[in-house]
């Protein structure tokens, strides 16, 4: 199964009923409209609980089962938000999860069509079953080797005032095209290739602290085949509770440019 | 001298014709006033005549700015540099030339500076930087004082991507730095401008179109800028190595368009105010000047002392008169020996000026519209059109404000493009006066609708600091420091400031154009006892244009202090203006020795305002603005030496 869904397969899914379709954006936005059949689980309700067993107990109380039809996750704009609906998911277990080629956004102006009705749920039991090799703990971070990369998903002005040592840069937006949440494969391999990323390299992605924008990067990896990819979740708010070195870019003003 | 002249006239498209527009100058302009139900067309040539390489003057040129080979030699090149198979210094060079400029203090990082020649650009490609400013750099792009677009911040290794997509929109950054013809910067109210006798931009174009990867110009001793003029009142003709200001000559009875050709001048170390090579250039003439300057400058300037090296130092080394000999005989050389005819390839640019329809709905009119429509916009030459002025803070505009940018234009510019300005800003022309009220709504939804663009409130600052090795200040900072003051304090509705300017450079080299600015600052330092502080050089009296002049030193200002002193100077000439005074012709007498106020006897006035007081008593007087780090100087290399 591929990270991506487009939006073609999106639509006979729908109209055959062999996918789960989850809006990750916010309940009141869910309400303004919406895919058709899309079942409501903001990335907001699960990051509120840091606990493994919390995307599945709600993706249960919404009929989603961790063994059934493929889900597919889409948010309003960047790809950030279903990023992490679907890391969660699939951390804990469940493993036929992908992310829309292309946000509500684009899926508008693309004039495909949308509604308000809310879908009859159907609760389903739910189980947990961590998939531990998906995380990257902070004490992983700090012994990572020089073989392991680090991949600061923040913005470039965040990144230059500090990161975490040796990390490299790439700005969650670079992994994106206006139309598509994921660029073409060509494109993102030559983004990480230029940052020494290779699909046999191990890599762990890091935020700020809520995990968004480093599991777009983990799908990004993922989708161009790199599979030994990480989210160090608690990310680099962690990183500096624990109080942990951090490099900086120095004697320069570079904030003093921004608009 | 039998230049082939093929002569067109534009299609009779409308119903009324107006001739001779320029005084007797084959100048056609075609309008249709007819009213459609969507918009009113208007057509405007270029001239009843052109010497073209295109067959038609409405078809549009295959000629393309970007060429991806530039691309694919960049990344093999950064390659071999990070595999430590090219030579450092020679991989310096060799990415300089390309745009790829260095960045402070680190070479993991690239300023890329993309030239946008004449400054016309398009919506599509300012949606372009939008992109690529939030995927590759810091999520706002830089918009030069010499119609430049800049990425700051961007991952070496990314140039060549950047550059492939620019490509696609026809974008370059060949050429735009290193010892080669920077970008061709022509003034942004050519075509619009109600002083000007003809339209410079096609020259300007065209110009640029000729030295881009011309083998002539690829190593000449140091940079060399160009820049056309509008005319004497709006532009920087005298300030560059080359400056080129339109005029008409009869000549054997008949007009003939030419231009004032000025050679020599330059800001920075040993700043100089450009002279005029002869009473007339014509225009079949330009290129061969141009050709004739550049020979002898690249034979004659001095390649082994980098700092003394612009073409102004050839000039003061060889004198006034046998410099313009030189280049007279050189060019007639030039004329005779070229192996086929050179002409500047003019493009036609029939401005299809199209006022986009509106829904007028109720319009608001939203608070301060009546002080930008007088501090920000111009009237054009053109019956019921303005040119708006966007300025920015200090040259920055965000990923979100390019892509806003863009749609703006097309809705609401009659020629659904833009020019970059000349200082820092964008301009908006053939805005109808009816649609001004709505524009001004859509500017201020975008946060672009800042007041006092054409005032002295819109301060040009360097990037200083915030990413250019060379820099003992952070200018940039400071530029947006002051311009929000006068803003917050309303100066820019004061009218006896209109005409004045403020220009920050963060070290001696004169980015910031500080010499040529009624108050000029270029960054440094001070010292008291063993504590350093940043410091401006402060200059009083500069000015471009017909009587460019450099300004007169008047104190080491505190950067901390740099805000009081202005106002403190503004105090001052309130009190002693004269009638029908206003800042500039106040300043220039001061500087004169016209007045009873000398320059000596402000430096006295201000003088209290800056003496240092102890580092317990103000530890903010000892660091920088952006930072709270105490001051201290850090530089790295310059350019190739």
């Amino acid at each position: 199964m591929g990270v991506l869904t487009n939006t073609d397969a999106l639509r006979s899914g729908i109209a055959d009923r062999s996918v789960h379709v989850v809006d990750a954006r916010t309940a009141d936005e869910y309400r303004a409209g919406h895919i058709p059949t899309a079942l409501n689980l903001s990335v907001s309700s699960i990051v509120a609980e840091q606990n493994a067993g919390t995307a599945a107990r709600l993706a249960g109380s919404l009929g989603i089962s961790n063994n059934g039809p493929l889900v597919v996750i889409y948010d309003g704009y960047f790809g950030t938000a279903a990023a992490l609906v679907a890391w969660r998911l699939e951390h804990a277990g469940y493993q036929n999860v992908s992310l829309l080629e292309c946000s509500y956004a684009n899926w508008l102006e693309q004039g495909l069509e949308y509604d308000y009705d809310v879908p009859d749920i159907m609760h389903v039991g739910y189980s947990v079953k961590t998939n531990p090799s998906m995380v990257a703990t902070i004490r992983d971070v700090e012994l990572a080797n020089s073989s392991t990369i680090l991949v600061d998903s923040r913005r470039r002005l965040d990144f230059l005032a500090m990161h975490i040592p040796g990390a490299v840069s790439i700005p969650y937006r670079a992994l994106s095209s206006p139309s598509s949440v994921l660029r073409g494969k060509d494109e993102l391999l030559h983004l990480f290739a230029n940052r020494g990323i290779g699909v046999e390299s191990n890599v762990i992605t890091y935020d700020n602290d809520s995990g968004t924008l480093s599991a777009l990067a983990y799908y990004a990896l993922k989708h161009v085949g790199v599979d030994g990819v990480r989210l160090y979740l608690a990310s680099f708010a962690d990183w500096r509770r624990q109080k942990m070195p951090v490099e900086t870019q120095q004697n320069a003003t570079y904030g003093d440019l921004a608009a | 001298m039998s230049n082939s002249l093929a002569v067109y006239s534009l299609p009779s498209v409308g119903n009324q014709r107006s001739k001779n527009l320029t005084g007797g100058l084959q100048w056609d302009q075609y309008r249709i006033t007819q009213q459609s139900r969507s918009h009113q067309d208007i057509f405007i040539g270029y001239k009843g005549y052109f010497r073209v390489m295109c067959p038609h003057p409405l078809q549009q040129s295959t000629f393309r700015w970007a060429d991806v080979r530039d691309v694919d030699d960049f990344a093999d090149k950064v390659k071999r540099y990070r595999a430590g198979t090219y030579p450092p210094d020679a991989f310096v060079k060799y990415r300089i030339h390309n745009g790829g400029y260095v960045t402070r203090l680190t070479s993991d990082y690239s300023m890329l500076r993309v030239k946008v020649p004449a400054g016309r650009i398009s919506p599509e490609q300012l949606r372009r930087f939008s992109l690529l400013s939030e995927q590759y750099s810091i999520g706002s792009a830089h918009i030069t004082a010499r119609e430049n677009v800049q990425l700051h911040w961007v991952v070496l290794e990314d140039v060549p991507d950047i550059l492939r997509s620019l490509a696609e929109v026809d974008l370059t950054s060949r050429e735009s730095c290193g010892d080669t013809v920077h970008n061709v910067v022509c003034s942004p109210t050519a075509g619009v401008c109600p002083d000007e006798v003809f339209d410079p931009t096609p020259y300007a174009e065209a110009t640029s179109r000729f030295f881009l990867r011309n083998t002539m110009t690829q190593n000449i001793p140091r940079k060399f800028k160009i820049t056309y003029d509008c005319c004497e009142n709006h532009g920087r003709a005298r300030t560059a190595d080359v400056g080129l200001v339109p005029q008409i000559r009869t000549v054997n009875g008949q007009a003939r368009r030419g231009f004032k050709f000025f050679a020599g001048g330059g800001l920075g170390a040993k700043s100089c105010i450009a002279r005029q090579i002869e009473d007339f250039t014509d225009e079949d003439n330009v290129i061969y000047t141009l050709i004739a300057v550049l020979k002898v400058y690249d034979r004659l300037g001095d390649r082994k002392s980098r700092h003394k090296n612009r073409l102004r130092y050839l000039v003061e080394q060889m004198g006034w008169e046998k410099f313009r000999n030189l280049i007279l005989k050189e060019r007639t050389a030039v004329r005779i020996t070229q192996a086929a005819r050179v002409n500047l390839d003019l493009e036609d640019m029939p401005a299809a000026v199209r006022r986009p329809v509106r829904i007028s709905a109720e319009e608001v009119v939203e608070p301060g519209y009546s002080k930008w429509v007088q501090t920000s916009t111009f009237v054009q030459k053109q019956p019921e059109y303005r040119t708006v002025f966007v300025t920015l803070e200090a040259g920055d505009i965000s990923s979100r404000q390019l892509s806003d940018l863009a749609d703006i234009i097309e809705e609401y510019s009659g020629e659904s493009t833009a020019r970059l300005g000349l200082i820092q800003n964008v301009v908006l022309r053939y805005v109808h006066q009816d649609d001004l009220v709505s524009l001004y709504s859509r500017l201020l939804k975008a946060n672009l609708a800042r007041t006092g663009a054409l005032t002295m409130a819109a301060t040009l600052g360097c990037v200083g600091m915030s990413s250019c090795n060379l820099a003992l200040t952070n200018s940039h900072r400071m530029a947006k420091e002051i311009q929000r003051q006068f803003l917050k304090r309303g100066l820019d509705e004061d009218k006896d400031l209109w005409g004045s300017s403020i220009k920050v450079s963060g070290c001696p080299n004169s980015c910031g154009q500080h010499v040529v600015a009624t108050v000029g600052l270029y960054g440094g330092s001070g010292r008291n006892g063993r504590d350093m502080y940043p410091a401006y050089t402060m200059l009083i009296g500069g000015r471009t244009g017909a009587d460019s002049t450099l300004g007169h030193k008047l104190a080491n200002v505190p950067a901390k202090r740099v805000i009081p002193v202005i106002l403190h100077l503004l105090d001052i000439f309130r009190e002693r203006k004269q009638d029908g005074d206003n800042l500039e012709s106040w300043i220039r007498r001061v500087c004169d020795g016209a007045e009873q106020t000398s320059v000596a006897d402000l430096q006295d006035m201000v003088t209290p305002l800056i003496s240092p007081p102890s580092r317990d008593d103000d530890p903010d007087f000892y660091t920088d603005y952006g930072t709270d780090i105490p001051y201290k100087i850090v530089i790295g290399r310059g350019c190739t030496k």
